[in-house]
């Protein structure tokens, strides 16, 4: 099975890779393609992968996705359903291409917004081009397969000293059909030195009459003194595979602030991050919020290596669970022995909602400095009696108790989001999604 | 209001009330005295419902304001207008005091068919209550009884009980752990909160809040039930002479 559905894809990659393109979107493709042949897919002997049952995903096979047209009307709704103010800049793409006629794109000298073929057409394709040539080498079959059938996506180039002054969104629409189809999308992000800009990404399923494979891949780099809000909304659905893969790289005296809140889950969804602090004195926050229902699973895997000296880490994990979900926590960090003074902390917090509800989760440290202070903790439990009995005490009934300890527990990770009405909204979505749930 | 008759109740197959009796009326206040281990703080938890204790319902009955308590969930106890002043207030990160007391009040009040309050209503309320227990106001925003002092987490407890006026107010060794100040701030706020029909069982060590909250009757717990009742000045007896007197008497009557 697992050989005919590589015979499969390579056919659709070879179809695929007969397109015409720039050059520097073909050496992608080269080298997708090759990783791909030399990849074997994951099975739950693979230590990375052990938590993971992969095998519904390769029980199909996933033809790449025609253009496919959405009414105006059912992006308006979408458009409208999102915390998007007025003034805001927003990047549209249906299954991986840009549609620039539904976005409001930036226009800032030297800047580029948009999607990557168009860029690498462009005054900025010499930049862009670059980009691409270093970008990360795919470490699983997944990324590859993104890799070889990259056709567009979108680029955020934030040229020096930039602060971009309303929050700029990304909304990533995935429409399958009656056929089982595949999308691989790409987000590229280059922050230039002293550049500064929130980002919002909102992934939409909109057509899941068919299972929908997806793979988004996010490549950011930060140049000195840049710093970025990124935040991501999901709201999949049961019938959508998700990869995810994002790789950071962060030089001299950056931030990231990163919020990946999970909505709606995706029957699988498998979330990698992976930050590099090249550079000294810079400050990387992981967070992560899910309301995980069904017989869905997420596997957020996470590695910040820190490379260089006085920086600063946290990941901040949080999953509730229901049903008969399942939920896995991977959180990695490395400290070379040259990254001295490394401030990390690491929290994955739990709540199974239901006795079928499953959570895995690790962590772990690898530490070759001495001085260095890294803290690390898993909970994983249910709602403590003690609050509950409390709660009850004053009149409130048990399934709403329930939903106010839910909350209550995902509450720090919402109020540390920087802009007001992304925060509002997403209080609003989950508290939503708790009532109708718990 | 509420009527105790031999209750019997145990925790782990370790027996703690062992026949307790009392009779509140409205309006009254009642004062439980008695060394530790007494099991006046189960009386208080098994009155508002914990489940981790079994009481013997063969032999029990309680009745509150004419109804079977025993057979109540505890927040049905709540809404009837029972409440109980926790000894640990637990804290609750990521809920604030306002959005948790506005919820519990709402909820009691749609139990009792009377409209919720909004907002606006409600903050006017809460900021009226909050200066009745001299609450700083910023206390509403902060999260419910987290990072507060055991003073501050006390008077939180009053607070809710300004709020949700309960017909009956059981308060668990409020004293304990509270210097002179926070005393009678709580025992203030205790004495403005009494009226003809609320009733009150002021559960504690020490005679000292006594002197603030004045009793109508005062009982001795002692080995899982009330063994001596008497006026207040049975407080200022027991403050003196200590519980060895009761005991002994208890022991001869037995014999």
């Amino acid at each position: 099975m697992t050989l005919s559905l590589k015979d499969f894809y390579s056919e659709e990659i070879s179809t695929f890779q007969k397109n015409g393109a720039s050059s520097a979107l073909k050496q992608l493709w080269a080298r997708g393609n090759s990783l791909f042949q030399t990849m074997e897919f994951p099975t739950l002997k693979d230590e990375a992968w052990r938590n993971t049952n992969i095998r519904p995903l390769l029980g199909e096979a996933f033809a790449r996705t025609a253009m496919k047209e959405i009414s105006a009307e059912e992006i308006e709704n979408t458009v409208a359903s999102l915390p998007i103010q007025e003034e805001d800049y927003l990047l549209v793409t249906v299954n991986g291409i840009f549609h620039p006629e539904i976005s409001r794109v930036p226009v800032i000298a030297g800047s580029c917004f948009g999607g990557l073929r168009r860029a690498l057409q462009s005054e900025e394709s010499k930049r862009i081009e670059a980009l691409l040539d270093s970008s990360p080498q795919p470490k699983h079959i997944f990324t590859a397969l993104n890799e070889a059938f990259v056709d567009d996506g979108i680029v955020i180039s934030l040229s020096e000293g930039v602060a971009l002054p309303h929050t700029l969104h990304v909304l990533c629409l995935s429409a399958g059909g009656e056929e089982p189809q595949a999308i691989h999308e790409r987000l590229l992000v280059d922050v230039g030195r002293d550049a500064s800009a929130v980002l919002a990404i909102h992934h939409v399923t909109l057509d899941d009459r068919a299972p929908i494979f997806k793979t988004f891949v996010e490549d950011y780099r930060f140049n000195n003194n840049a710093s970025l809000t990124r935040l991501e909304s999901i709201r999949d659905s049961s019938s959508l595979y998700r990869i995810g893969h994002l790789s950071v790289e962060q030089k001299e005296g950056t931030r990231l602030d990163s919020f990946s809140l999970a909505l709606d889950g995706a029957k699988l969804t498998r979330n990698e991050i992976e930050v590099s602090l090249v550079e000294s004195d810079c400050i990387s926050n992981l967070y992560g919020l899910a309301l995980n229902r069904e017989r869905n699973l997420l596997d957020n895997d996470l590695l910040i290596h820190h490379h260089a000296p006085d920086c600063e880490s946290r990941m901040r994990y949080k999953q509730m669970l229901q049903d008969s979900s399942r939920g896995v926590f991977t959180g990695k960090i490395h400290v070379d022995q040259t990254a001295q003074k490394t401030n990390s902390e690491q929290l994955s917090a739990n709540i199974l909602l239901s006795p079928q509800a499953r959570m895995d989760a690790k962590p772990q440290l690898e530490i070759y400095a001495d001085d260095v202070r890294c803290t690390h903790g898993v909970t994983v439990g249910r709602p403590d009696p003690q609050l509950f009995f409390y709660l009850r005490s004053r009149g409130i009934d048990a399934p709403l108790a329930t939903k106010l300890l839910s909350f209550a527990f995902v509450e720090d990770i919402i109020s540390a989001i920087p802009v007001c009405s992304l925060r509002e909204w997403f209080s609003e979505e989950f508290w939503k999604r708790i009532q109708l749930a718990v | 209001m509420l009527t105790i008759n031999n209750l019997h109740a145990s925790v782990n197959d370790q027996q703690i009330l062992k026949g307790l009796n009392l009779q509140i009326g409205p309006g009254e206040v009642h004062a439980i005295m008695g060394p530790n281990g007494s099991g006046k703080s189960t009386l208080a938890q098994i009155l508002a419902g914990h489940e981790s204790y079994t009481v013997d319902e063969e032999k029990s009955t309680v009745l509150f304001e004419g109804e079977n308590l025993l057979e109540l969930a505890p927040e049905e106890r709540a809404r009837k207008g029972l409440f109980l002043a926790f000894q640990y207030p637990v804290e609750i990160p990521g809920i604030s005091n306002a959005t948790f007391l506005q919820t519990a009040l709402n909820e009691i009040r749609k139990s009792r068919g009377e409209e919720e309050l909004d907002a606006l209503d409600f903050a006017r309320l809460l900021k009226e209550k909050m200066e009745l227990v001299e609450m700083p106001e910023d206390f509403k925003d902060r999260f419910v009884n987290y990072g507060f002092s055991g003073g501050e987490k006390k008077r939180n407890e009053i607070l809710q009980l300004a709020v949700l006026e309960p017909h009956l107010a059981i308060l668990d060794e409020t004293d304990s752990g509270l210097d002179i100040d926070a005393l009678r701030i709580v025992a203030d706020g205790v004495n403005k909160l009494r009226t003809p029909q609320r009733s009150f069982v002021v559960i504690t060590h020490y005679q000292r809040l006594l002197n603030y909250i004045q009793p109508d009757f005062v009982h001795v717990m002692y080995e899982g039930s009330l063994i001596h009742s008497g006026g207040k000045e049975l407080a200022l007896k027991l403050e003196e002479q200590g519980y060895d007197w009761i005991r002994q008497a208890d022991v001869s009557s037995v014999n």
